[in-house]
């Protein structure tokens, strides 16, 4: 029709209708005029018209299901004979092939390819692919029409899909690499067939019950590209009825090209890859949110956060270049991170990880335990593909006084196992930092190596030691098995290497053991008291040990893993009341319980000092419950008695770093900046990765030596963004540069979370910035804002008072620290030292107010 | 339009000057509208499986993301798009789940006009679809409020408003246009029976 024509129609429709219905058919008589399509034309568009009505418009729309296919039904050669599942792209049955009596799988697309020349295409593809001879290819066999529907016959593959595998164990990055490695062999290939997949994500990779990974559902996603993303949809609308906006699975593998919809190549297979490595590196997806929205502004626009320290940098940064948003930053081809990620499987066949266990080692302790670890054990040392190598023994020890225990190997075979090596690792660094002529890294900073790539020499100089502790352990029902080295970080010489296999109940004993072995080969001298504490010991309960080295390793995971920790620790004191570590922790625990808003803090605070002065009853040389009980005291402000259990707890583990650092705080608070500096400069030596540095570096401030501040503030911006910058602000305006303090603070000011109890005091560092550098309109605005605040939730009022101190209102910051001698939190204990109450210092109010707080005038 | 309307023209400005966020906030914004929408269009379904509202609007969303190159003009042409990808989406889910039509498997929408009407009208999604563009190729603008009233939802007053015609010529438009794809689609139901 053309636009004269359909004009023409129009009005004489409209003309039509705006006549009696008697008068119509003569006016449409004359209007078409012997025209008898035009007259057909109108008079179907009235019909139509009177049919449907006049008003509004609901629009309905209903979709059928597809048929299932019911076992037993014959397909030329292949008798269906269940389904195995149904997803975005259809619905996949198990079937055996007659001809060949072999089982495969047949799989029916969702929908139909409407046209012939898309049928053909599919049938094409899937020539192509079944042409992909890899091992790491689901091959398929044949491809066909059934009443209209197109399927494909692949190879039968007995196992789960790549989820299920990630989702069963946790899977540590080395046995990630050693299956992945394979997938991306095979996508390689498809590549330089010049086939792309279009659609990789973990539920396209198949593992077999061998543990051998096959990608799957080639190219299917070109031909049913519409079908996927709308059945994904469809179908996670479905299964998240009740969230609305629930994650699609495709959308969050989906490269930034594919999720706007632009041309694809190679390249957007290799991002989908990295969503994959990523994920399963580091258990979440690269891009992730709330909605789907969320998930695909995520894929476009944002930066993925690094993968957990334990995965070794090349792998990290393998992924990192996987993941460019744009195509022109990432691998080129598929071939190139092939070529990447094997030399990384190769490089783990070196002895990077220093773990002294050996595989012929590893033979023999699995004998002793079943052999299913054996067969375990094989698989893993065989992957690794680890070379023997001799120890040197009998070599000198010379000077060893620094030492580092490096995370015991999981030489189980089951990840699940994890806890114990990890908590056999922190005993025996507990046990020997018990020595007070040796200094031994703090296990949060030696736990950093765990599965590291770095040569021994490399880690010696990061921790400065002269040697480590390396070794494996391994538990089977009640035995455990260690095997422990020690190492000479200069020359890379094994000074000595000794296996125990011991009862859990004597775990206490063999960590024990082991400690005192160490410092006889390295000739230490213990004092009386050392050697009555390493021999003295008692029998555990194996079920309260096993639940107290599970909290441990829960407690070590972050806030994440306190309320686990918490349940297990409650679990060891009940198992073995007469444990008194187990109650040591449990305090450290309730802390943290309290801290993560997951106890009320005045019944857990009850709780915490009871499990602490039961700890100390039961055992009254154990540091960590004088260390915990201190920070109670420093809680309290009771800054006398802190002092007293820091001290106490260091005397009898001079390498208790935690406590080396609340001491360097409390030092700190009460003006004893000099000895503080040396206690943070001690825990910056003993554990020189656990951000300590941020207390060295409030030191700085506090004493005034703001250059050094700034500078070591700028070296942590990559540990904790925030409170460094924070630092770096304070800095600047007690350099005199409160402009520049204002960036920083804004930036995370903008970072911090609505709900995060640090808002209010962020909120204040900006105010402040604003009325040192004299823009009080802004500083009062962001008061207001904090005021506002506080009605909804806890606000310090030492936050006010800050704010107030800044714009010259001493009265009402007194008024506000006054309110804080109640609430007790924030920024009131650094009132004797932080410069920023130097307004007030003057002030007999001021010195009355440290006086109520117990700290000197 | 709602009574937010003015905010997404303040909005679709600051997204096309730069400012991400307030991309996030159109977002929210037009998400709790088109969800509207997509609820209307769909709360009426009569057997199968239907999408749900919201994945109709996160596939529309998706659809969305990357035109931010586009200068929206005004908040019509942004709904315009909206509905636009409603109807590709819709098409596309039909497409996918067309069975050969002997089997006896159809997608349909429904044109009902009559809350009680006795037997609605049934119409292929995809017959719609071509009648549409067919429709587009003499009289675009028709077109496009077909689209918008079918796929989006909107109201006729919202319709114009979102084309820049008034209310009567919507109107008139309307019902010229709705009369045709009738008629046309009346016919694809002659020809296939």
């Amino acid at each position: 029709m053309t636009p004269e024509r359909w004009q023409q129609v129009t009005a004489i429709f409209h003309a039509a209708l705006g006549r009696e219905a008697s008068a119509r058919v003569r006016y449409l008589d004359e209007a078409c005029a012997g025209d008898g399509a035009l007259r057909a034309e109108v008079d179907a568009m009235i019909a139509a018209h009177s049919a449907a009505g006049s008003s509004g418009t609901p629009l309905t729309i209903a979709f059928t299901e597809m048929p299932r296919l019911a076992s037993g039904t014959t397909i030329g050669a292949y008798r269906v004979e269940g389904l195995i599942g149904a997803g975005g792209m259809g619905e996949v049955h198990r079937a055996t092939d007659t001809k060949f009596n072999r089982p495969v799988a047949i799989k029916f697309l969702s929908g139909e390819l409407v046209d012939s020349s898309a049928r053909h295409r599919f049938q094409r593809e899937a020539q192509t692919t079944s042409s992909l001879n890899h091992p790491h290819i689901l091959t398929v066999h044949d491809v066909g029409e059934f009443e209209g529907r197109q399927y494909l016959v692949t190879e039968f593959v007995d196992g789960g899909t790549l989820r299920e595998w990630a989702q069963r164990e946790r899977r540590g990055w080395r046995q990630i690499l050693e299956l992945m490695v394979g997938v991306a062999d095979g996508l390689a290939a498809a590549h330089q067939a010049g086939i792309l997949h279009r659609d990789i994500k973990p539920e396209n990779i198949l593992i077999t019950t061998s543990g051998y990974a096959k990608l799957a559902d080639f190219g299917l996603a070109k031909l049913q590209q519409s079908a996927i993303a709308i059945d994904d949809v469809t179908r996670t609308a479905t299964e998240n009825r009740t969230r609305p906006g629930g994650i699609i699975g495709t959308v969050a593998y989906m490269s930034p090209e594919q999720a706007s919809g632009r041309p694809l190549d190679a390249r957007s297979d290799i991002f989908s890859f990295g969503v994959v490595l990523y994920e399963l590196l580091a258990g979440r997806r690269p891009f992730a949110g709330a909605s789907d929205l969320d998930v695909l502004h995520a894929v476009v626009h944002s930066a993925v956060e690094s993968l957990p320290p334990e995965v070794p940098l090349p792998l990290r940064g393998v992924v990192e270049k996987a993941l460019e948003k744009d195509p022109a930053d990432r691998y080129q081809s598929m071939r190139d991170l092939v070529v990447d990620l094997r030399r990384l499987t190769r490089q783990t066949g070196e002895p990077v990880a220093p773990v002294a266990m050996r595989p012929k080692r590893a033979w023999k302790w699995a004998t002793a335990v079943g052999t299913t670890v054996i067969a375990a054990a094989i698989v893993t040392w065989s992957a690794i593909g680890r070379t023997p190598t001799r120890p040197a023994p009998g070599a000198g020890a010379s000077q060893i006084r620094t030492i580092a225990v490096l995370p015991l190997r999981n030489i189980s075979g089951d990840p699940e196992q994890q806890y114990f090596a990890d908590g056999m690792t922190e005993v025996l660094t507990t046990s020997l930092a018990q020595i007070s002529a040796l200094n031994v890294i703090a296990r949060t900073s030696a736990m950093r190596y765990q599965g590291t790539q770095k040569t021994t020499r490399e880690i010696a100089q990061e921790l400065h030691v002269d040697a480590f502790v390396e070794g494996a352990a391994q538990r089977s029902g009640d035995r455990v098995l260690i095997t422990a080295q020690l190492i000479d970080a200069s020359n890379d010489r094994h000074l000595w290497a000794k296996s125990y296999e011991r009862n859990l109940r004597d775990m206490l004993a063999l960590q024990n053991e082991v400690a005192h072995a160490i410092a006889q080969e390295i000739q230490v001298t213990l004092t009386p008291q050392e050697q009555a504490h390493l021999t003295d010991v008692r029998p555990v309960n194996p079920e309260a040990q096993e639940a107290y080295l599970r909290g441990r390793y829960w407690d070590q995971k972050g806030p994440s893993g306190f309320r686990r920790s918490f349940d297990y620790l409650q679990q060891a004191v009940a198992k073995d009341p007469g444990y008194a570590p187990a109650y040591a922790a449990l305090s450290v625990s309730y802390g943290h319980m309290i801290d993560g808003g997951l106890l009320p803090a005045k019944e857990a605070y009850v709780q915490r000092r009871a499990a602490i002065t039961k700890a100390l009853e039961l055992d009254r040389n154990l540091a960590d419950a004088y260390y915990a009980r201190g920070t109670l005291h420093l809680d309290d402000w009771n800054w006398q008695e802190a002092e007293r259990d820091f001290q106490k707890a260091l005397q009898l583990n001079p390498n208790l770093a935690a406590a080396h650092e609340s001491y360097a705080q409390l030092l700190d608070e009460t003006g004893r900046l000099e000895e503080a500096a040396t206690e943070a400069r001690r825990v910056v030596q003993l554990d020189p990765f656990s951000g300590v540095n941020f207390t060295l570096a409030h030191i700085h401030l506090d004493a005034g030596r703001n250059d050094e501040a700034l500078e070591l503030g700028r070296t942590m911006l990559d540990v904790n963004v925030n409170i460094a910058r924070r630092i770096v602000g304070l800095a600047y305006i007690q350099k005199g540069t409160p402009d520049l303090a204002i960036a920083e603070f804004q930036q995370v000011l903008k970072s911090v979370p609505q709900d995060y109890p640090s808002l209010p005091d962020a909120t204040a560092d900006l105010a402040q910035a604003y009325a040192a550098s004299g823009r009080r309109r802004e500083a009062l605005q962001l008061l207001s804002q904090v005021t506002e605040m506080s009605k909804r939730r806890p606000v310090p009022s030492a936050a006010f008072a800050r704010i107030y101190v800044a714009l010259g209102d001493k009265d009402r910051a007194f008024e506000w620290l006054e309110k804080g001698l109640i609430d007790r939190t924030g920024w009131m204990i650094t009132l004797k030292v932080d410069h920023q109450w130097d307004p007030l210092r003057s002030d007999p109010r001021y010195r009355e107010l440290l006086r109520r707080m117990g700290l000197p005038q | 339009m709602d009574a937010c309307s003015h905010d997404v023209t303040a909005l679709l400005h600051a997204w096309n000057a730069g400012d991400a966020a307030a991309r996030d906030q159109l977002v929210a914004l037009v998400y709790a509208d088109l969800r509207r929408r997509a609820a209307a269009q769909l709360r009426r379904e009569r057997r199968g499986v239907s999408l749900q509202p919201t994945a109709l609007v996160n596939e529309a969303y998706l659809r969305l993301v990357d035109q931010r190159r586009i200068m929206w003009q005004n908040r019509g042409q942004f709904f315009g798009v909206a509905c636009q990808m409603m109807r590709r989406i819709l098409v596309d889910r039909a497409r996918a789940h067309r069975m050969a039509k002997r089997s006896g498997q159809w997608t349909r929408v429904t044109l009902d006009d009559r809350l009680k009407a006795a037997a609605p009208i049934d119409v292929d999604v995809l017959d719609l679809d071509t009648a549409l563009t067919r429709l587009a190729e003499f009289d675009p603008r028709k077109s496009q409020l077909a689209e918008l009233r079918f796929f989006g939802g909107l109201s006729l007053r919202e319709a114009g408003g979102a084309l820049g015609i008034s209310i009567a010529t919507a109107e008139r438009d309307w019902q010229a246009a709705r009369a045709w794809l009738l008629k046309e689609l009346r016919g694809e139901k002659r020809r296939d029976a």
